[in-house]
């Protein structure tokens, strides 16, 4: 009797929580004027607290109504439907007609690799972009095109990382955001996504919304989303060309001293002897042909009338001339794409194929083929197949090496072709020795010719990779859904460096290594070519099983998905070479690695270098996750997320300390409240939450790792060293964020906008920790003892001043504020002035309580009226040059960051009937950096680094008495006064970076034709980048993102788009 | 109905999603960097060994400034870095000028770090790991005889020798484990002494009889090590019983006169004297090669000595440099040799009363130094032993860092005085042997107050 009364119970309680039957359902597709299916339509019904976006098919699917609910529909671009649901009403097709001539933006939900989280329930901080501003930015990799529209940090200086999503959260370890590529973390090289293929990629910027990442998320996760098929009756076919166009760099950019300043600095230390030792010395130092002339002269064996027009013609020269008319070119890029699109009953399909071809300004050449097939099918009601596959092979080659801004055998005046267009030899040692020991025979010519090397030392790098995805999801019942991923990556690398035997590296190396007997020349290093092989080899398995569950009760609503997932990921490095290598017969020579050889100049003794490299890595992780959103009304929303990762690289105690990585959330809905105007606001939310993500380092362990270093030079022997000392104290790095936000959009998305406010703690942070030297590790052992500090501050608002049929013009603004501080790093007690000199380049001589690349500087107070340095010593003016070196820091002037405290960008659009113009400005202030300047010690001697960028503020130097009003540079003397440290370091040197640019401009004609002929659309565009500086702080010719160096070119898109 | 079929599926599918990841432990012990790996082999602890640039190459030469064996002019040492005029002077260096000093102390701890991850890792080896129980013998005697040797290189150098009476002085720490937050205690030098010593014969039972190359130690160079180490310890009747055994091994000593005496370096790295390979100097020792030998020293070799020549040579401005290098090429050498352990033959059998003995090998010994025409036995005979020994030693063992602890030992033993003063900065400084040790590199103290 009981056991059947127990049964029933149960019964009715499974009865009463999985049966909906009482409650009333309404399903439909929405589609657009032509036909088409719309989807990520907002389906609202307000009174239930129901909200929802159509799938991939235009469907909707309503629970839980009652007659009289108001359903409403929205989507942006489009005007807003609504109709009252009544009893009995089952399947409704909805067709919204559209609000404006085109579209910029479509109000995507944002992707975590996990989940869609639309924009109503979302809580962390995300920022989505898609296709259609992608296309604002002409490149041919993904993540450049995001430089100007979103929050991301571009740096260009090649020393500091080059992306950063809110700031630098690490000391020592990794600082790239994680990539994901559609469900997985993406290590491939990202040069083989081709960026026509991404409909949208979503910044995961705060703890909710990365936390899913766990330990890898600290640095902000960059979700990229490939295109899946649009629905919709019809297929639709898109092909696309873009050609670009690319100026020859401005070679008169870099700061480098001018051919008649330096031939008046060579005779002027010619006169005072400084070449005197280097003349037929043993080393055979290379003389300049003004020094070479100079010593001609003295002897007798050269005139003065000779001399004298020599040396003018010398000062005459400008090599800038040559290089920018025989070494560089316009670059010149192709991007083709096709793609197909299309979906049927139960499947939706999207195929591409891509080919680019780009040659660089120094005639480096890209080559890169692209295929893409995403395919998703319904297999049965509920089970759903999704496939992908993305193959890609490009291959690179080398080019010229480009204008020699810093060398020491390259000077201004020497040019590269005669009046006869003969190639001019170069000489990198004393032209006399080089030239009879090739009349000799004895050596091979030792002289270099700049043009010949691009052809006769050549770089190849052949990439062929692939992408393989397949997943299942099965819906189990309403709202419960298991999903299965697999996804394997693969990428090799092949790399070819061949130096034929005429290249200059191959002929230097081959003569250094010679011996000179009377039986003629022994040649250590075999006559050929040298050539090196390496292949890399990436493999990586991904998988995934994840449930989902989505559920209402009234008026509450719960999504939570959990699961687990493995990872595997294999890379190997096999490098090798060889000497004496002759590709007509394919032989090579044989090389001893093991005895010494004597340099033939230098005469000590070195061994030939060894090639051979290998190396393999195998990191294996294991993850669970776990992540619940719950709304109550579509007003009140909270997350909570957490994963816990384990991998191999760790040793079993510490993968036990792990702690989960977590975060909690919660939100406000105000625009649902009914105290809020639904007229005035679309959208109104408060947001905040609190959380904590990880940063692995795979390379700290536990244990002693020690690694195998070759043969010891003395013992014989194969050797090892410690790689790693065994540490159990060691933990990960991690960062707690806690964030605050507000979105917002009013007046029917006239003007929408996003603001976020956070602040960030990093701890545990791996950095060297002075160690007792008697425990036998190094001076520094690495501990987590190292913790930095953030705030900042994100905005973005978009107006919309013009919205109508056939005018729009909109504007969006985006505002970055971002502020670090290292607050502990005991490593650094050196106070000696000289030992914390900073130029924000690298990251050296880190200090509590600065940013980790501070611009640190001796102090300048002026020159006097003998063109000295004046600095200053504990607040007065001193020249005590030695005691400024070896003051305390507190000497020493802080001048900022070096990078941007404040960045951002503004975005114009104006679209006229068919005509699109839009315009790009990028903006970063709040920072300073370092200009290069000249160096005497080192551009009066013979050592190297002659030239270099900052060598032409030379000509600007104080020469007589009265300069001192106009400029900061100090006189030169020879002997160097000891001035020369201290000057190029100094704030004298400093400028402030702040500065306008317009990044790109494009204009767009779109000539949208019948949708029922063949070809539906025609775009065409114009597109140019890298405009130039608007507005820098200052005066001076320097862009701040380019202090030394060579600034990018201005290049010229056109952009043929059909669609059929 | 259905629904329960629905929700016992779901529960069947969790599982068996569930039952995927728990096979995983296996994936996460795989290795990652594949160059990288954890000590498992015996050919893993034999690279560590192998590892001339931790176990041959190591600053040495603090007490070499510090002895009577150099002098500076004033001109040269007042351009001198600040440690370095520290060490000149017999001042401890501070903070900031730490430099080389801690270079020195950390290469010799670091010798002892890579000895103690081998001594552990050989325990964990089990049998079935090696397949050959002698060659991990061997090994452990290897690691060992390293861990004595380092030990015994700083407590020399900065304590000097064993004596009865400051048996209970604070030394150094003894490290006998690898975990590099293991804390020091204070260490008596009687303890450090102790420590060597057992070290020293574990080693001595089990290193192979003869090596190729002598970067690796043989039982030779156990004995060579044990011989100095009872020197040291002024316990001569052992020195001289290890003496004998490491020349019964071996034993040749080059002829000086088959030598070239205008070479810039007339001895080539590991020739026939060298037992264990061991070189390198701090900055001021090598700077002293050149500009800092002692007048003194240099009148000490007299004119039929081959040494003369051999181990000097004149400056431009006349000074005399020092080129008898062992280690061919410049940077002090500091293993131990066939000629060190003669002389050290030669003292013990002075010290244990076997005065004719003593002479004998003396005389056999400099006959490979003095010319031919020279009345080797009337110089020998003529003077008293125990001058003439301590004066042979210091001639021969010059630069090889061995002079300081003779000092100390000549002291403490003998009652010896020495008057030395040293010209820094227009100030005279003058020194006293008994009370003056090496100073503790500053960053040490800062994590080890217990030294202070």
């Amino acid at each position: 009797m009981s056991i059947r009364y127990l049964l029933t119970t149960i019964a009715a309680v499974l009865v009463i929580t999985f049966c909906y039957g009482q409650q009333d359902t309404l399903s439909g597709r929405i589609r657009n004027q032509s036909g088409r299916f719309l989807p990520g339509v907002n389906v609202t019904v307000q009174a239930r607290g129901i909200t929802q976006q159509s799938d991939t098919q235009g469907v909707f699917q309503l629970i839980g109504l009652s007659s009289g609910d108001l359903v409403s529909f929205k989507f942006i671009g489009f005007r807003d439907t609504a109709i009252v649901y009544s009893t009995g009403l089952r399947t409704l097709d909805v067709v919204l007609t559209e609000d404006s001539g085109v579209i910029q933006q479509v109000d995507i939900a944002a992707s975590t690799g996990y989940q869609r989280i639309p924009k109503e329930r979302a809580v962390g901080a995300f920022e989505t972009i898609d296709a259609a501003r992608l296309e604002n930015v002409v490149s041919h990799k993904i993540l450049d095109k995001l430089e100007g529209q979103t929050s991301l940090l571009f740096d260009k200086a090649a020393s500091r990382p080059a992306l950063t999503l809110r700031g630098i959260n690490t000391m020592e370890g990794n600082t790239q955001p994680l990539i994901i590529l559609d469900n997985f973390p993406y290590q491939g090289d990202i040069e083989s996504i081709n960026p026509l293929d991404v409909q949208n990629i979503t910044l995961l910027k705060d703890a909710s919304a990365a936390s899913i990442w766990g330990a890898r998320a600290s640095n902000g996760v960059i979700v990229i989303t490939t295109k899946q098929g649009t629905s919709g009756p019809r297929s639709s076919i898109t092909a696309s060309s873009i050609i670009t166009v690319g100026e020859i760099p401005d070679l008169y950019y870099p700061n480098v001293i001018d051919s008649r300043s330096l031939v008046e600095l060579e005779r002027e230390m010619f006169d005072r002897g400084v070449y005197d030792s280097f003349l037929n010395n043993v080393q055979r130092t290379w003389l300049s042909p003004v020094v070479e002339s100079l010593f001609a002269h003295r002897d007798g064996r050269l005139d003065e009338q000779t001399l004298q027009g020599r040396l003018a013609d010398i000062a005459g020269t400008d090599n800038r001339q040559q290089y920018g008319e025989f070494m560089y070119r316009p670059s010149f890029n192709q991007q083709h794409y096709v793609s197909l699109s299309s979906a049927t009953r139960g499947s939706t399909y999207y195929a591409s194929a891509g080919y680019d071809r780009n040659v660089s300004n120094l005639a480096s050449r890209l080559q890169r083929f692209s295929m893409r097939v995403n395919y998703n099918y319904r297999l049965l009601e509920g089970l759903h197949w999704n496939n992908s596959l993305q193959l890609a092979h490009s291959i690179q080659r080398s080019g010229h090496s480009g204008y020699p801004a810093a060398g020491y055998h390259d000077r201004p005046y020497l040019n590269l072709v005669d009046d006869n267009g003969q190639h001019i030899p170069h000489y990198n040692l004393e032209r006399g020795y080089a030239d009879s020991m090739l009349e000799s025979g004895q050596l091979l010519d030792w002289r270099r010719y700049p043009l010949q090397e691009k052809d006769l030392d050549r770089q190849q790098t052949i990439t062929p990779s692939a992408v393989i995805s397949t997943g299942l999801t099965y819906t189990i019942m309403d709202g419960l859904s298991a999903q299965a991923v697999y996804r394997y990556d693969r990428q090799r690398q092949e790399l070819l460096h061949m130096r034929e035997l005429g290249s200059y590296f191959t002929r230097n190396l081959i003569n250094t290594f010679t011996q000179l007997s009377d039986n003629g020349p022994l040649r250590r290093v075999p006559i050929g070519g040298i050539r090196q092989d390496g292949t890399m080899d990436l493999r990586s398995h991904n998988l995934r099983g994840q449930l989902t569950w989505a559920k209402s009760w009234g008026r509450h609503h719960l999504n939570a998905l959990a699961g687990g997932e493995v990872r595997k990921t294999n890379e190997s490095l096999v490098q090798g070479g060889v000497y004496g290598y002759d590709p007509g017969t394919l032989t090579s020579g044989l090389v001893n690695y093991i005895d010494p050889v004597r340099h033939l100049l230098l005469g000590t003794n070195q061994f030939i270098p060894d090639p051979h490299v290998f190396r393999s890595r195998q990191d294996n992780f294991v993850s669970g996750f776990f992540n619940a959103g719950y709304d109550m009304d579509g007003k009140y929303l909270l997350t909570v997320s957490a994963r816990r990762d384990a991998s191999n690289n760790f040793g079993m105690a510490a993968n036990e300390r792990w702690n989960p990585m977590w975060s909690f959330g919660a939100g406000w809905n105000l625009h649902n409240e009914s105290f809020i105007s639904q007229g005035l606001f679309d959208l109104f939310k408060l947001r905040l939450t609190y959380g904590m993500t990880g940063n692995m380092d795979p390379s700290k362990s536990a244990l002693t790792i020690i690694r195998f270093a070759g043969q010891d030079p003395l013992s014989r022997q194969p050797r090892a060293a410690v790689a790693q000392d065994a540490n159990d104290q060691l933990q990960w790095e991690t960062t707690r964020t806690i964030n605050g936000g507000l979105d917002f959009s009013m007046w029917s998305a006239r003007v929408s906008g996003q603001l976020d406010v956070y602040r960030k703690w990093n701890e545990n942070l791996f950095a060297p920790a002075l160690n007792d030297l008697s425990n036998g590790a190094n001076r520094y052992v690495v501990r987590n003892v190292g913790s930095m500090q953030a705030e900042g501050v994100e905005a973005s608002l978009l107006v919309r001043w013009i919205s109508r049929q056939h005018l729009n013009f909109e504007t969006r603004f985006l505002y970055n504020y971002n502020r670090y501080t290292v607050t502990e790093y005991r490593s650094n007690f050196d106070r000696v002035s000289r030992n914390n000199i900073n130029d924000g380049l690298n990251l050296l001589r880190i200090r509590e309580g600065q940013s980790l690349y501070p611009v640190v500087s001796y102090p300048f107070e002026r020159l006097d009226e003998n063109g000295q340095m004046i600095s200053r010593l504990m607040g007065e003016p001193s020249a005590d040059y030695s005691a400024i070196l070896n003051a305390d820091i507190d000497n020493l002037v802080y001048s900022g960051m070096a990078t941007p405290l404040h960045f951002g960008n503004v975005n114009l659009h104006l679209s006229y009937h068919r005509w699109q113009l839009g315009a790009i400005f990028n903006w970063k202030a709040g920072y300073v950096y370092r200009r290069p300047t000249v160096r005497y010690g080192v551009l009066s001697t013979q050592q190297p680094l002659g030239m270099g960028s900052g060598s032409g503020d030379f000509a600007r130097r104080w020469k007589q008495p009265g300069d001192e009003l106009y400029t900061t540079i100090p006189r030169f003397d020879y002997p160097i006064s000891p001035s020369d440290n201290l000057y190029p370091l100094s704030e004298a040197t400093v400028a402030s970076g702040s500065h306008v640019r317009l990044q790109t401009v494009h204009l767009l004609y779109n000539l949208n034709l019948d949708p029922l002929k063949a070809v539906q659309s025609v775009r065409v565009g114009v597109n140019i980048t890298n405009l130039g500086l608007l507005w820098r702080a200052g005066n001076g010719d320097i862009d701040p993102d380019f202090p030394t160096g060579i600034s990018l070119p201005r290049t010229y898109s056109l952009n043929l788009q059909l669609q059929f | 109905m259905n629904d329960i079929k629905i929700k016992v599926k779901s529960i069947y599918l969790v599982a068996l999603l569930l039952s995927t990841f728990s096979g995983c432990s296996k994936i996460l012990e795989e290795k990652s960097d594949q160059s990288l790996k954890q000590m498992e082999t015996i050919d893993d602890l034999q690279a560590l060994l192998n590892n001339s640039g931790i176990f041959n190459d190591v600053p040495a030469g603090m007490g070499e400034v510090c002895s009577d064996n150099v002098y500076f002019v004033p001109d040269f040492i007042n351009a001198q870095p600040e440690f370095d005029q520290n060490l000149y002077v017999w001042h401890a260096p501070n903070s900031s000028a730490d430099g080389l000093l801690a270079d020195a102390w950390n290469n010799c701890y670091l010798a002892i770090y890579y000895s103690n991850l081998v001594i552990e890792q050989s325990q964990r080896i089990s049998l079935a790991h090696t397949g050959d129980v002698n060659r991990l013998e061997q090994i452990k005697g290897w690691a060992h005889f390293l861990r004595a040797y380092y030990h015994l290189a700083l407590v020399s150098t900065w304590r000097g020798p064993w004596t009865a009476q400051r048996d209970q002085m604070l030394a150094i720490p003894i490290r006998v484990v690898s975990d590099i937050n293991a804390p020091n205690i204070r260490n008596t030098l009687g303890e450090v002494y102790h420590q060597v010593e057992q070290d020293m014969l574990y080693a001595i039972a089990r290193l192979p009889s003869s090596v190729s190359i002598v970067t690796a130690p043989d039982k030779a160079a156990g004995y060579a090590l044990a011989s100095r180490f009872y020197l040291l310890k002024g316990d001569y009747e052992k020195t001289r019983l290890y003496a004998d055994s490491t020349l019964s091994l071996k034993n040749s000593i080059m002829d000086y006169a088959t030598l070239d005496q205008s070479a810039n370096f007339p001895f080539t790295a590991m020739n026939a004297e060298v037992i264990f390979h061991v070189y390198r100097g701090i900055n001021l020792v090598n700077r002293a090669l050149t500009d800092g030998v002692s007048p003194e020293l240099h009148a000490l070799y007299g004119g039929g000595d081959l040494r003369r020549e051999l181990y000097f040579r004149r400056n431009p401005n006349g000074t005399p440099r020092f080129k008898g290098l062992y280690n061919g090429t410049l940077g002090i050498f500091t293993g131990p040799t066939t000629s060190e352990v003669v002389l050290n033959q030669v003292e013990a059998l002075w010290r244990t009363g076997q005065i004719e003995e003593s002479r004998t090998a003396l005389e056999k010994f400099l006959r490979h130094r003095y010319r031919s025409e020279f009345d080797l036995p009337g110089y020998v005979s003529g003077a008293p032993i125990d001058s003439l020994i301590k004066v042979e030693r210091r001639k021969e063992l010059a630069f090889r860092d061995i002079r300081w602890q003779d000092m100390q030992r000549y002291h403490y033993t003998d009652g010896d005085e020495y008057i030395m003063i040293r010209e820094l900065r227009a100030e005279k400084y003058s020194f006293d042997v008994a009370n003056f040790n090496i100073p503790y590199p500053e960053n040490f103290l800062v994590f080890n107050p217990l030294y202070r």
